[in-house]
């Protein structure tokens, strides 16, 4: 038995009681720890994520996309990750 | 307990596929593996799709689209038989399960919401449910999704949403059998090349 199994309510409350028992920087730590990517110039073929609650497919933004979006930009920092 | 057996199909490199058909899948191996449902092995019910898959691949190292005699000798399919009980599966399918996960993501969105990395970051949702799963509240082993890509239609605009159903299977036991697949035809190959903008 796991949290799916509970009633809509009841998943509600788990939840909330789950997130209660810590603070925003403590779960953000807890997401990096799990996978959460801070850079989002990301190196895969493609990804998916929950935009506005849509599942969209992406395709990765290649390096020269990258280096000229950031010279556009002017942004140093994203030069040196692309 | 009732129990389900899914045919799945893994797209990888020839080189591994070897030594997964002997010595199986290591689900912690790949607990880096940042894709959408998080940590775990990846399959498509549909032979097609795990052929497309590995299309995309070559075609993210080489920038370009392999010819078939190419991606047959650099890249291959493994058909696994994966057995589960029903109750071990969270099907993301389903509006209950749909709904109780989207409510998780957005507590979790809106207890984020003042934290601008969280806003720029990626991998959110795996990253959540990676979570749920190290802190066992999430126990089922084996997932299920179906996710829709557009593809390069000319004429069919109200169909060109296609569906790829996907399991992401977390932990080694349920897959009972590793085989390789020996037969991919070029129309196979010419069915998923076509559908390319």
């Amino acid at each position: 038995m796991d949290i799916f199994d509970l009633s809509f309510e009841e998943f509600e409350k788990k939840v909330d009681s789950i997130l209660d028992d810590m603070s925003s920087e403590e779960l953000l730590q807890e997401l990096i720890k799990n996978g959460l990517t801070l850079d989002t110039y990301v190196k895969y073929i493609s990804y998916i994520e929950e935009i506005e609650n849509v599942w969209v497919h992406k395709n990765r933004t290649s390096t020269i996309e990258k280096i000229k979006s950031a010279m556009i930009n002017n942004k140093k920092d994203m030069v040196v990750a692309a | 307990m009732e129990e389900e057996t899914i045919e799945g199909y893994h797209g990888t490199k020839s080189e591994n596929i070897e030594l997964i058909c002997i010595e199986n899948f290591n689900v912690n191996k790949d607990s880096n593996d940042k894709l959408f449902l998080g940590s775990g092995i990846y399959f498509f019910i549909e032979l097609s799709d795990a052929l497309d898959w590995n299309i995309k691949k070559y075609k993210e190292i080489h920038h370009c689209i392999p010819t078939y005699e190419k991606i047959i000798e650099k890249y291959g399919i493994i058909k696994s038989i994966i057995v589960v009980d029903k109750e071990e599966i969270l099907d993301l399918d389903k509006k209950d399960i749909l709904r109780k996960f989207e409510l998780l993501i957005s507590k979790c969105n809106g207890k984020l919401i003042t934290k601008e990395q969280y806003k720029n970051a990626s991998n959110k949702t795996a990253a959540i449910i990676n979570m749920m799963y190290s802190r066992g509240e999430i126990k089922r082993k084996v997932l299920l999704k179906t996710f829709f890509e557009p593809i390069g239609t000319k004429y069919l605009q109200g169909l060109k949403n296609y569906p790829r159903k996907m399991v992401c299977v977390k932990n080694n036991d349920v897959i009972k059998e590793n085989i390789k697949v020996n037969k991919i035809s070029k129309e196979e190959y010419d069915n998923i090349i076509y559908f390319y903008e």
